[in-house]
This record gives structure tokens, C-alpha cells and sequence, in this order.
């Protein structure tokens, strides 16, 4: 692994500290806080005592009330950090915004104050059994999110009403205005992933064409009045859909909670990668197909703007690994466990439109709120019948499902296939399917070409 | 507004709740029972259509295409000739393709079908694109796909024409041709753009064995037009040894 040298000591990149981040939730909080404008009294210095490699950082972080923080790094990604907040997350996002600032080199060399001693090793992650979590404390601490969660949904709730109720032709101006209030409440409420919801839908009106775009509104407000209901009776839902409504919502979940869960051992053949940008976080979604379990499982990865996206899995690679699931019924999210070398060439399913849209029917079933859905389908390019329509892949009995290809039109996906059904992997949604690539088996070893 | 009066019937609630949703439930009343706010009762009830529109919404009948593709009737090139014209794409120029469509054909390859659409696209703006040896690389059936898409008609119509030429464009030097070829532009008579223009078409020209003669010119003290028109001779027999040299990579793909 590369590391950047400052001044003789190693120093870790961007991407080895948001590895260390115990869950999305805090990641995403560190990042406005590596501005210079929120520390003061911060540093770096040798570290007493220890290799004369390592360093000591500190500093003063101004948010919401002002937190001493101290962090000694090792080799990562191991260190211990100490900061003067309430969370009981380690490293909390005080601490991980000071290690960006020291791999961005914000930190200057300096004398480290009397308050910045070198942070008790293990700090938390379970070694200690006097840091084991009280079970009281925990409880409480949940009740609390969910009561603030309880009253920022309620707040939602009034919102959407008065959105059908005052009309939604009012949204062809300035839609941006009107979201981005409620999102910003639906941030302060601890639910994040509604607010992501609420900041897609002016997009939503720029992407669909004229007629489109009151339905499509109008469903996607309902989608969240349902899940307003469904975070009411969160106690009384069986346990998946609960934790699909929990991670909806964006109650976080931490890494050490699903490692621990069972682990799945297969060959995943790594399929296909999609990039997206939101906000300032850039993620890579990496579709992963099990040959023996014959599931699917995504790999998430995130990166700061600068940082560079998780490479260690490429489209075409097969991983011998062990995955834990994340909680929720139709959850594919999955973290990788160990990991061993193999020789095996990559594999796939293939499935005709009319079965992807029996899975899509149970995957809705099992969380109404779904996205996408990863399939391979084997199915015949059908070109639009007329000038700007939509292009279709379709069964020979003439069930097709709409092609999403962005600018371009898939011409390299028809040459592909001479009129005969190909198989296409990519990512079925609610508005179609959007083709990522063409697996063509019949070259001796499988081969990955892009599909548009 | 107040025309509408007469509640849409719960069986179809597809269009109607989506209008009462635009205009607003203050202005446009919903069949909501007594007791119950009009604006949440559309929420509900959008959310139950929700479910339907979700799973099918995506899916239609499409009328399926009348008959497939005929046979490849040359094979893939291997992949250092496809990652060649991959780079020749990026540059704008006929040339260049036109002399990985010829090295391709004497190779016995064809096109593979990842290129089709951009060098069609790529012969609609170049009329100086071979259009004969086009037609024979994409061969019957990348001219099948070429037929799919009505922008390529005029392309299409010109390779049916080309295909018909008897004649070679650019037919090989023999060795006296090539020589009296070389002297010409060794005498530098021309501008000096001209000679970069026909030392082009002779470098096309050119068997490949002239290589060294071509050389040995270039070695000698020239005036300017010379240089140039030899150097441009070079430069493009070079990427015809480098094509043919891809295109004899032991690794054949079907």
C-alpha cells in the first residue's frame, strides 16, 4: 500500500481513514469538519516513547460545542483517539476529520498541549471489558433517536399532506426551494435517508418529460407517506421489513454489528460497478453475483472528492471471500469478510424479462422502497418504433422492459447481438432497466464489454 | 373548478388522483370518506396504486423484430488490432482507418462488432472513408445493423455502390513504380504541402518492402518539400508494418 512521507514519517491516505470509520453515518459527518475553519490548536508532533515513525495529532474542533480531540495513528489502520463528545462511536467523527486533515497535511508540527496526552490503547472497539456497552445506556440512547425520529417523520407527514393539498403544480417553480428546507429538518431529525429521498425529487421533474412528472411526484410523495406509516408501527413489523424501514430511514448501522453476523463463503464474480455522486461523497455500488449460494450481494464503497474510489475489486474479478449481509429483507449491502486467491473465471445467472419482473414484484414485496435490483437478462434488443421512443429488451414472446441509457442510444448492444437475445447485466428499477454490460460467454473465457 | 363535482369512481383511481394531486385537494375534492383529511386519503391512496405502478411500470408488449442477423462472415480481429482502431478513432482522419480496414482484410478479418456503429457514424461525416472495404469488413451481417438505424441509410446506399466497384483504390506499387514513386518525391519539386499530401498517397501505396529504400533517401541531405514528402511516406508505411504486425498476433479470436 502506498503511503504519503511527510517529513519522514508515514502518513495515511484519505481512502485508509474513512476505512476506519465504524459506520456511513459518521463518514459522512466528518467530512464538512475537516475545514480549517472549525479547529483551532491543532497539531502534530512526535510521539514520546513510541517508533520514532509515529505521531500524535490533536486539536480543538468547534461545532456545536467545542471538543478536545486527540489521535495517535499507527500502521493502519490501527489507532487509538480520545475526544471530549458524547459519542460513543471510535473513532467518532471528531477524530476521523482530524486524521483527514494530517493525510490532507493541514496539521502543523508543533509542541503538544498539556491536554494532549497519547490516547489509552485499546480505546473501545470491545477489547476492554469495562467499555463494554451498557445495555441501559444503549436503550436509552435508541429511544432517544427514535423519539426525535418520531417527531421529525410526524413534521414530514403534515408536509406531504400539504403538498397534495395546495397542488403539486406549484413544483414546475423553483422545486429546489421547496425541498431543501424539509431536507435540511429531516438531517436535524436523525434521518438522513429521508432527506436524500426529499433532495432527489427535483431531479426527478428535470429528468422525466412533461406529462410524466406529475405521477411520478405524486408516487414518490406516497412512497413517503408510507414510510411515515411504517416507522409509526415499527414495533409491531416482522424483523426484516423493520430493519429495511430502519435503513430507509437512515438509522445507521455499525460494520462490527454485521461482521459479526454469519458469514456467506462463495466464489462472487464481480459483475458490474456503478459510480455515483451524492452530495460531496462520491460511492462506488459493485454488483457481486455467488456461484454456489446463486445470490447477489453489493459491495459499497465511499470516497471524498480527491480521495479516489476503492479499487481492490474490479468487474471481471473472482473473490473466494466470506460476505455478511446487512440487516433487511431485500438488502444485497454486504461487507467483505476473508478473503482467499482463486483461480475461478466469472459466472452468471440469466433470467428473461418476465421472471426479473416476478423477482422485482417480491424484492418490492420485501422492501416497497427498493431502487434497484441487479439481474442478468437474456433477452432480444428491440430499437424504438419510432424516433425518440424508448428502446426495450424483450422476450421472444414480446414482454420488454424499457432500456435507460443516458444520451447515447445502445446501437453497440444491437450489433452485439444481430437481432438474437443477449445476456445484459445491470440494475432494474421502478422507470426500467440500465444496462452496465454485455457478458458474452461465447469467446472461451467470459468476456466483459461495455454495454452502451 | 367547482364543475368538478362528480367524485371519480375508487375502482379507477389511476388519472383522476394524479389530477387532484396537481391542482391541489383544496380546489379538486377527493371521494374521502367523512372525517377524514382529503389530503391523506390521496397519500393512501396513491401508495396503494404505488405498489402496481412500481412492479410493471417499466414493462410493455414490443413488437419483436422481424428476423435476426445473418452469420459473421469474417472473423473478430485479434484484440491488439481492436485496441489499434480503438486509438485510430480517438484522432479524426480517414486515412488511418482506411488502412486498418485494408490490413484487416488482407488478414482475412472483418470488423469486429463493437466498432460497427462508430465507424458508421464515422463514414456519415468522411466521404473519404473506403467505402468498398467498409462493406466487406462489416460484411452482411454488420450491414444488416447498419440497415437498423435510418441515420445510416445514406451510408448504407454507398456501400451497396462500392461494393459494385470492380476497381482497387489504392492498388500496390510494383517495384519500378515504387522506385520512379520515391525519386519524385526524393526531388522535392512540389510546395511543401503538397509534398506532405503526396507523400501520403505514395506511403499508401508503397509495398512494404520498400521500407529500407524509403530510408535510405531520408538519410541524405534534403531540401525542405523533400523532407517533408518522404517523411510523410514514412510515417504511414510505419503504421501499415505496425497494423500488419497486429493483425499476425498468434492469439485468434473467434
Amino acid at each position: 500500500m502506498l503511503l504519503t512521507t511527510v517529513a519522514g514519517v508515514e502518513v495515511w491516505t484519505r481512502s485508509q481513514v474513512l476505512a476506519t470509520a465504524p459506520d456511513d453515518a459518521s463518514r459522512r459527518a466528518a467530512l464538512p469538519l475537516v475545514s480549517s475553519r472549525v479547529w483551532s490548536e491543532s497539531g502534530r508532533a512526535p510521539r514520546p516513547g513510541d517508533e520514532p515513525a509515529d505521531e500524535l495529532l490533536w486539536g480543538r474542533c468547534h461545532g456545536s460545542a467545542t471538543y478536545a480531540v486527540v489521535v495517535a495513528p499507527g500502521p493502519p489502520p490501527a489507532l487509538t483517539a480520545s475526544c471530549t463528545c458524547p459519542s460513543r462511536k471510535s473513532p467518532c467523527k471528531h477524530a476521523l476529520a482530524l486524521l483527514l486533515r494530517w493525510a490532507d497535511a493541514l496539521l502543523p508540527p508543533a509542541a503538544p498541549p498539556p491536554w494532549a496526552g497519547v490516547p489509552a490503547a485499546p480505546a473501545g472497539r470491545g477489547a476492554d471489558p469495562e467499555r463494554v456497552p451498557d445495555p441501559e445506556a444503549a436503550a436509552a440512547r435508541a429511544a432517544e433517536r427514535r423519539a426525535k425520529v418520531d417527531a421529525g417523520l410526524d413534521e414530514l407527514d403534515r408536509w406531504l399532506a400539504d403538498q397534495v393539498r395546495g397542488g403539486l403544480s406549484a413544483w414546475e417553480r423553483r422545486p429546489w426551494a421547496r425541498v431543501e428546507g424539509v431536507a435540511a429538518r429531516m438531517v436535524d431529525a436523525q434521518a438522513p435517508g429521508v432527506a436524500g429521498v426529499l433532495r432527489g425529487l427535483p431531479g426527478l421533474l428535470a429528468r422525466t418529460d412533461q406529462s410524466g412528472w406529475p405521477a411520478q411526484l405524486l408516487e414518490a410523495l406516497a412512497g413517503l407517506h408510507l414510510l411515515v406509516v411504517a416507522h409509526r408501527g415499527l414495533d409491531r413489523l416482522p424483523p426484516d421489513l423493520a430493519a429495511t424501514v430502519r435503513s430507509r430511514i437512515g438509522y445507521p448501522v455499525a460494520k462490527a454489528a454485521v461482521l459479526a453476523g454469519p458469514g456467506v463463503l462463495d466464489d462472487w464474480s464481480a459483475l458490474g460497478a456503478v459510480d455515483s455522486l451524492e452530495g460531496r461523497l462520491e460511492s462506488r455500488r459493485v454488483w457481486l453475483w455467488g456461484r454456489a449460494t446463486q445470490s447477489w450481494a453489493l459491495l459499497l464503497s465511499f470516497a471524498v472528492p480527491g480521495a479516489g474510489l476503492d479499487t481492490s475489486v474490479e468487474v471481471g474479478q473472482v473473490l473466494h471471500a466470506a460476505v455478511h449481509r446487512y440487516p433487511g429483507g431485500a438488502e444485497h449491502r454486504v461487507l467483505l469478510g476473508e478473503q482467499q486467491e482463486t483461480e475461478a473465471v466469472p459466472d452468471w445467472p440469466h433470467e428473461t424479462v418476465a421472471d426479473a419482473r416476478r423477482r422485482w414484484a417480491g424484492q418490492l414485496r420485501a422492501d416497497p422502497w427498493s431502487t434497484r435490483m441487479p439481474v442478468v437478462l437474456r433477452a432480444v434488443p428491440v430499437r424504438p418504433d419510432h424516433v425518440g421512443g424508448a428502446w426495450h429488451l424483450a422476450d421472444p414472446d414480446g414482454t420488454g422492459v424499457r432500456l435507460l441509457t443516458g444520451p447515447g442510444e445502445p446501437w453497440p448492444l444491437l450489433a452485439a447481438s444481430g437481432g438474437d437475445a443477449v445476456d445484459v447485466f445491470g440494475e432494474w428499477g421502478p422507470a426500467g432497466f440500465a444496462p452496465l454490460r454485455l457478458l458474452d460467454a461465447t469467446a472461451g473465457t467470459p468476456r466483459l464489454v461495455a454495454a452502451a | 373548478m367547482s364543475t368538478a363535482t362528480t367524485p371519480p369512481a375508487p375502482a379507477s383511481p389511476g388519472p383522476d388522483l394524479v389530477n387532484a394531486a396537481l391542482l391541489g385537494t383544496d380546489r379538486r375534492p377527493v371521494p374521502a370518506p367523512e372525517g377524514t383529511d382529503p389530503a391523506v386519503w390521496l397519500l393512501e391512496a396513491a401508495a396503494r396504486r404505488r405498489a402496481a405502478t412500481l412492479v410493471t411500470g417499466a414493462t410493455r408488449r414490443v413488437p419483436l423484430p422481424p428476423a435476426a442477423a445473418p452469420a459473421p462472415d469474417r472473423p473478430r480481429p485479434p484484440a491488439p488490432a481492436r485496441e489499434v482502431l480503438d486509438e485510430i478513432l480517438l484522432v479524426t482522419g480517414s486515412e488511418p482507418v482506411n488502412l486498418w480496414l485494408r490490413a484487416a482484410l488482407d488478414a482475412g478479418f472483418g470488423l469486429a462488432p463493437e466498432h460497427w456503429a462508430a465507424l458508421l457514424d464515422r463514414a456519415r461525416r468522411a466521404n473519404d472513408l473506403d467505402r468498398r472495404r467498409l462493406g466487406a469488413a462489416l460484411g452482411a451481417r454488420g450491414v444488416w445493423f447498419a440497415r437498423q438505424n435510418p441515420a445510416w441509410a445514406a451510408v448504407v446506399r454507398s456501400l451497396e455502390a462500392a461494393a459494385d466497384e470492380a476497381a482497387e483504390r489504392d492498388p500496390t506499387f510494383n517495384g519500378g513504380e515504387a522506385a520512379a514513386a520515391l525519386q519524385a518525391l526524393a526531388a522535392g519539386t512540389q510546395q511543401v504541402g503538397g509534398a506532405r499530401a503526396l507523400g501520403r498517397r505514395v506511403g499508401t501505396r508503397l509495398p512494404v518492402d520498400a521500407y529500407d529504400a524509403l530510408a535510405r533517401l531520408r538519410s541524405q541531405p534534403l531540401d525542405e518539400p523533400a523532407r517533408v514528402g518522404l517523411a510523410a511516406a514514412e510515417e504511414v508505411l510505419r503504421l501499415r508494418l505496425h497494423l500488419a504486425a497486429t493483425f499476425d498476433h498468434p492469439e485468434r479470436h473467434p
